[in-house]
């Protein structure tokens, strides 16, 4: 499923409209996912299991956030799922948004909708999004099980009788772009304009069942022709003008300004292709995940933050490529789009985890205690390091010394923080300036790997507080918490 | 939330984060000069003091100019009140 849908749906996203939800941290939209609960298993699902209706959130947690997201300036909310709409009280949700003054829409594979709830859903003027891979009935059983495969044009002919589409409520035809379903592409955009409906075409995100299956690959190139195709007789004939330009056919996504996901179990997430969790809602408001987040402030300033190629390009201060994608092939959510076609010829400049810290942070041998950075997530990086014997603190007898932890911690979050800016000029330099509830719980030998997490718990001015972790095959070694202090404009200050 | 236990949760911060005796803790005891926080206790004390209730402290500059215990329950106070009318502090 996708997120990038509320344009798409009619909701006005002027210029500046969005630059001033992005100076303020408001939001023009929120995504939430009903439940994860599915009718179909479908091949190409980009989602995860259900955890089971225990661990989701609640009817007054959902109408709650909703509220809050209304409150910090949504004017749209969009339900997600699994398939919201086997969920009981989808319609309850429904009509709740609506008498917040908000509008709904909602992504659906056509179940239980019968000429009834089609009514209904055109009677509370729900933006709707049939996902329908294609027209044959083999790619639309990589979607679905077979006897789901005719869900959607059912549910098609349903939504017709009761209205759809009409001006008070669209209904597009959501499609993810894969090698099964290319050579329809062309026939299908064209069908839909024809039928008045609207065209949701996305290239797929690689992450979930999809790269598994390696049925979704479709080589750049390709992709390229497909959206120059399409864009030439969506002018030609449509007399709709765009620029081709990744993840959406005739769209621009640059949904991270405005808009974020809530997931079934609360988790916060810039959105459904990009799955670092922000925050949980259950354990903060929505305004303070959103403001504290530093993921989703570099995706606001995008054109500032983007490495690589893409920020050299000429398309750089209206694309920033899909984040989604570039996360999960990269580990880096500000690397370059690895799937972009203009950056077929600059894949070996797009840096991707795990790397080596050499460059990241200003220490060298003997004094840097890390090897490798992991990964790094909303406020929080995994770094590495093999214990050796020419490393400081280390005895006769090949023990490390405690306070080496210490050091091993405030080297992580430097990295962390060297490879968020990493090609934005020079390094910040940070100190490390307090450490307390330093626990000892194991002795480290040369020929250890170590595994240290980091994460930025708090701020101050210009003082950050980092809770670190060092572990050893999965056992913690060490636990403490570090005071770091850095300029104001710097990053590891910034939590 | 009273002024009363503003004071109460206030106090129990300072003893409970910084091991500072209650019988030191009076209104016109200077944070620095008195109750011995340096500038890294001042990030401990933010923390749990937004922590312990709920309200935003780090970016407001007013939290700068507090000086004795007595400027911070009346800053917590103020800061209480101004979330009840926004919604959120």
């Amino acid at each position: 499923m996708s997120g990038c849908f509320a344009s798409a749906t009619g909701l006005e996203l002027r210029a500046e409209l969005i630059a001033e939800a992005v100076a303020q941290k408001r939001l023009l939209s929120m995504e939430i996912e009903l439940s994860r609960d599915c009718n179909p298993r479908c091949a190409l699902c980009d989602g995860v299991e259900s955890e089971g209706a225990n661990r989701e959130l609640t009817s007054q947690e959902s109408r709650d956030v909703i509220l809050q997201a209304k409150a910090l300036g949504a004017r749209t909310i969009t339900i997600l799922g699994g398939e919201p709409m086997i969920h009981r009280g989808i319609f309850d949700l429904i009509e709740f948004i609506r008498e917040q003054g908000l509008g709904v829409a909602l992504f659906t594979n056509g179940a239980n909708v019968a000429a009834d709830t089609a009514q209904r859903l055109f009677e509370n003027r729900v933006n709707l999004a049939l996902e329908m891979d294609a027209f044959t009935p083999m790619v639309q059983r990589l979607r679905a099980q077979e006897e789901d495969a005719s869900l959607a044009i059912e549910a098609l002919r349903n939504l017709k009788e009761a209205g759809y589409p009409s001006d008070e409520a669209s209904l597009a035809i959501s499609t993810r772009i894969c090698r099964h379903n290319m050579s329809e592409m062309v026939d299908l955009w064209q069908w839909l304009r024809d039928q008045g409906l609207l065209p949701y075409l996305e290239m797929m995100p690689p992450k979930g069942a999809a790269p598994a299956s390696q049925q979704s690959d479709v080589e750049p190139g390709k992709l390229h022709d497909l959206f120059d195709e399409i864009a030439r007789i969506d002018a030609e004939k449509y007399g709709r003008i765009w620029e081709p330009q990744p993840p959406l056919v005739g769209h621009a996504c640059l949904r991270h300004g405005f808009s974020c996901l809530v997931g079934a179990t609360g988790n916060v997430t810039p959105c459904v292709g990009l799955p670092i969790v922000l925050g949980n809602v259950r354990r903060d408001s929505l305004r303070r995940i959103l403001e504290d987040s530093e993921v989703l402030e570099d995706l606001r300033n995008a054109t500032r933050t983007i490495k690589g190629p893409c920020s050299e390009c000429d398309k750089a201060g209206h694309c920033y490529g899909c984040r989604g994608t570039a996360y999960n092939l990269t580990g880096d959510y500000l690397a370059s789009d690895p799937t972009c076609w203009r950056n077929a010829d600059r894949r070996d400049e797009i840096l991707t985890l795990p790397v080596a810290v050499e460059g990241l942070i200003p220490h060298q041998a003997p004094m840097c205690l890390i090897d490798t950075l992991l990964s790094v997530g909303e406020r929080s990086a995994r770094t590495s390091v093999r214990v050796t014997g020419e490393m400081p603190f280390v005895d006769t007898d090949g023990l490390l010394d405690e306070c080496a932890c210490i050091e091993m911690i405030a080297q992580s979050i430097a990295a962390m923080a060297g490879f968020r800016r990493a090609g934005r000029g020079t390094p910040q330099i940070g100190m490390l300036v307090g450490a307390k509830d330093l626990r000892i719980e194991g002795p480290v030998h040369v020929g250890d790997l170590l595994e240290i997490s980091v994460y930025k718990t708090a701020r101050f001015g210009e003082i950050g507080v980092v809770a670190g972790i060092v572990q050893r095959d999965g056992t913690v070694i060490a636990r403490g918490e570090i005071k770091v202090w850095e300029n104001a404009a710097s990053d590891a200050a910034r939590a | 939330m009273t002024e009363q236990q503003v004071i109460q949760w206030t106090n129990e911060v300072f003893e409970q984060a910084f091991e500072i005796e209650r019988s030191m803790l009076t209104a016109d005891a200077h944070i620095f000069e008195d109750l011995g926080l340096d500038s890294l206790d001042i990030v401990d004390l933010v923390v749990a003091l937004q922590d312990r209730f709920g309200i935003r402290i780090r970016e407001d500059e007013r939290i700068r100019t507090v000086e004795t215990l007595g400027d911070l329950y009346a800053y917590i106070v103020m800061v209480g009140q101004e979330a009840a009318l926004g919604g959120e502090g």
